[in-house]
């Protein structure tokens, strides 16, 4: 559906550092001054998998000027422009690293999808059945959540069988967080 | 040759927690050998043995975990959780007498770290702990789930004793993540700027024991692949700094129940679209995962497969490479038990009235909820099993104390089963150097040249287990691989190496089984173990397959895995 050049989108990376806030709260503020600023995001990433030093970048995309959105973000955040920043955007950009929370898509997310649905209808390149082949006809329940990641140069959705024979991506809503006070999640 | 699953206790040790002046003084003497055990073991890396040391006596120096005829094989479950964890049911007793219905010989009582439980359960679980010891003969640990700063959850166990809960006290005021996390001295209970605070408890309860205020500690990661928090990095530096404390995970994690067919449509029944892991082994990748451990088109390191770990699952993974360096790292299996499937008890102070789901702000200001309250009807929402109803953990002692059972845990005599798959196994490692050999968890000697045989032999389940059948061993796997030394990349994760070397057919349905396998001139140092199990969804190459999300009941997949034989070749 697009061409999915990431390369060619102008990114900014807030990156809160050693920040105590959960990755749900920083993407709520970034969500709030968007809407404030009249902009929408069309693309949001974020870089879990380049941790190692309690890093969580958050990575912006849209046809506007960022640069009032990031300032307010950060301020918010009371966090600064990171070190990394550079780092994240070419993981981005680059298709080597990163998980996508927002990306273009005309999919209804709340319905179920054939693998060439997801990948004819939004910005996901391919989608890939964790240990077997993702039969054509394969039936996807998403469950409204949709979190690919650049996997072997490419927008990936991993899924995997469920207790019906359908398939389901890997990243769930509302995992287990178990243990320690969270409510279970039925 | 062995005895089973012993049901019965020493009475007079398990009563002696009163602190007589004789079981001190026993108690001491039991230290002083344990110490020298575990001193021989630390200092005789392999492959260090002086050339020519090949006399009986110089043979034996340097040989672990003897091959002996008659030993107690005692069965426990070292991660269970009580109504003084926020998000579990029980009282301790009703936990307790859990295992012993189980046929549990031993158990450790892990309510979850934090600040409410630092400050509120600990005082009050412990005597009721003491109490509950009097109306059983099952050997009751207090230890912890550690929230292990900037990685997964782990027991902690300490043997009963004088300074037992004040040790537990303290070092979860010091050292736990969650703890740590309320002062705000580490970002998250698991980001990774607190992995210096966890290899510093390690070295607190090192100090403890070696001044005596204790005289052993124990620490097992639990659920460690569960949110790829247990970087490779981390869990060796925990072994490394601590070896006689930090040694070993669980092979399998608990709730082995989750995602049963039957905890699929009670979830389903309450309009939920949760859909269950085996393990409750659902999560991805998060802000403090390792990055190594990302899923690919081949596999998920974040499910578990045949309901084992992937650490542990994964022939040539994360386990295999801890081996491949020649340093002891022990597998367990455990219940997690919180709330119990079919069990009609629920908890107090419930959020929405939903059973398991109870208000942590109440727990939050009391440490405790209390007494579970009976619904009158089974519950299947729950996930788990009760201690010893499925996962097993069973040691081989020589003693049947405290102290012994914590001694082999920390020597590796143990094995794992699920479901009863077997009563229990015995290997002997012999080579033409060491006859009589060694057994699960120690190291024999090889001259250069000389041929090493590994046998086991298993006696087929004769129980019937908790699902109502005697379940049927199929297959016997020998995994080995070279060990080629401490890793120069910390978080290396795989041991190429390291495959299935001989896959065993078992073509009988009850008695003992036996199977052997020789290596003729062996030239380098190497370690071996074994796993079988019922044969029911294992993949072309002999693995087994990844646990399907809601519907992969416990009973399809059995498995039972041993811990390794190393074997030093002298050079
Ligand atoms: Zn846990
Ligand atoms: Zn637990």
């Amino acid at each position: 559906m697009v061409a999915a050049a990431l390369s060619e989108i102008s990114w900014v990376a807030i990156d809160p550092g050693d920040s105590r806030l959960s990755p749900a709260h920083i993407e709520s503020v970034i969500r709030s001054r968007a809407t404030a600023l009249g902009i929408t995001i069309k693309w949001l990433a974020t870089n879990p998998l380049a941790t190692g030093d309690a890093r969580y970048g958050f990575l912006i995309a849209a046809d506007y000027d960022l640069v009032a959105l990031k300032a307010q973000v950060l301020t918010e955040l009371q966090s600064e422009t990171s070190p990394f920043e550079d780092e994240l955007i070419a993981a981005i950009a680059g298709k080597e690293q990163g998980r996508l929370i927002s990306f273009p898509s005309d999919i209804n997310v709340f319905t179920k999808h054939t693998p060439l649905e997801i990948t004819s209808r939004s910005a996901i390149e391919q989608v890939v059945a964790v240990g077997e082949e993702l039969p054509a006809d394969a039936v996807i329940e998403t469950y409204g959540y949709v979190r690919p990641v650049l996997y072997e140069g490419k927008i990936t959705l991993f899924v995997e069988r469920q207790y019906n024979g359908e398939f389901a991506p890997i990243e769930k809503a509302n995992p287990h967080e178990c243990c320690g006070g969270a409510h279970a999640p039925y | 040759m062995c005895e089973g699953h012993s049901h019965h206790h020493d009475q007079t040790q398990a009563e002696s927690v009163e602190m007589s002046p004789e079981f001190e003084i026993s108690r001491r003497g039991v230290v002083k050998a344990v110490s020298a055990l575990a001193g021989a073991a630390a200092i005789a890396p392999l492959g260090a043995a002086p050339a020519g040391a090949t006399t009986r006596v110089e043979v034996a120096k340097q040989t672990t975990n003897k091959w002996k005829p008659n030993r107690y094989l005692l069965a426990g479950d070292h991660h269970i959780h009580t109504m003084h964890s926020p998000d579990a049911t029980y009282t301790p007793l009703q936990q307790i007498k859990n295992g012993e219905n189980n046929g549990l010989d031993w158990l450790v009582i892990t309510d979850h770290g934090g600040t409410a439980h630092q400050k509120y359960a600990i005082d009050l679980i412990s005597p009721e702990i003491a109490a509950a010891r009097k109306q059983t003969s099952v050997h009751v640990f207090q230890g912890l789930e550690w929230n292990v700063p900037g990685a997964e959850h782990a027991t902690v166990i300490v043997p009963p004793g004088r300074n037992t809960v004040d040790v537990l006290k303290k070092f979860e005021g010091m050292y736990d993540g969650s703890v740590l996390a309320d002062l705000k001295k580490v970002t998250r209970a698991t980001s990774t700027d607190g992995e210096p605070m966890a290899v510093e408890g390690l070295k607190w309860l090192q100090t403890q024991v070696q001044s005596g205020t204790i005289p052993m500690a124990l620490m097992f990661a639990n659920h460690p692949a569960r949110k790829g928090l247990d970087s490779p990095h981390e869990v060796r530096a925990w072994r490394d700094t601590a070896p006689g404390i930090a040694v070993g995970w669980e092979g399998a994690p608990g709730h082995q129940m989750a995602a049963h067919p039957d905890v699929q449509a009670a979830l389903k029944a309450i309009g939920s679209t949760t859909i269950n892991g085996r393990g409750y082994y659902d999560n991805s990748p998060g802000a403090d995962s390792f990055a190594g451990f990302a899923p690919t088109a081949s596999e998920n390191p974040y499910r578990t497969y045949g309901g084992y770990d992937w650490f542990t699952a994964r022939v040539g993974g994360l386990w295999d490479s801890l081996l491949a360096e020649g340093k002891p790292w022990w597998i367990t299996a455990n219940s997690d038990s919180h709330s119990i499937f079919g069990s009609s008890l629920q908890g107090t102070h419930l959020v929405g009235g939903i059973p398991g789901n109870q208000d942590s702000a109440y727990y939050n200001t009391t440490g405790s909820y209390g007494a579970p309250v009976d619904s009158g009807a089974p519950i299947n929402l729950y996930g788990d099993f009760a201690p010893g109803a499925y996962s097993r953990t069973i040691v081989g002692v020589a003693e049947k104390s405290y102290l012994g059972i914590m001694q082999s845990l920390k020597s590796g005599n143990i094995i794992t089963t699920h479901g009863g798959i077997i009563d229990w196994a015995d290997i002997r490692v012999t080579t033409d150097t060491d006859k009589q050999g060694v057994t699960i968890g120690g190291r024999t000697v090889a001259a250069r040249g000389d041929s090493v045989t590994a046998s086991i032999t298993v006696k087929l389940a004769s129980v019937v287990n908790s699902n109502g059948v005697i379940p049927q061993l199929k297959l016997v796997q020998l995994i080995s691989g070279a060990v080629t030394g401490p890793v120069t990349d910390k978080d290396t994760i795989f041991a190429p190496q390291t495959t299935i070397t001989e896959s065993y057919t078992v073509n009988q349905t009850s008695g003992t089984v036996t199977f052997s396998h020789t290596w003729k001139n062996v030239q380098g140092d190497f370690y071996l173990r074994f796993r079988g199990g019922d044969g029911n969804k294992v993949d072309a190459t002999g693995n087994p397959m990844m646990d399907v999300m809601g519907n992969a009941s416990p009973w399809e997949s059995l498995w039972f895995y041993t811990n390794p034989v190393f074997v030093t070749v002298l050079k």
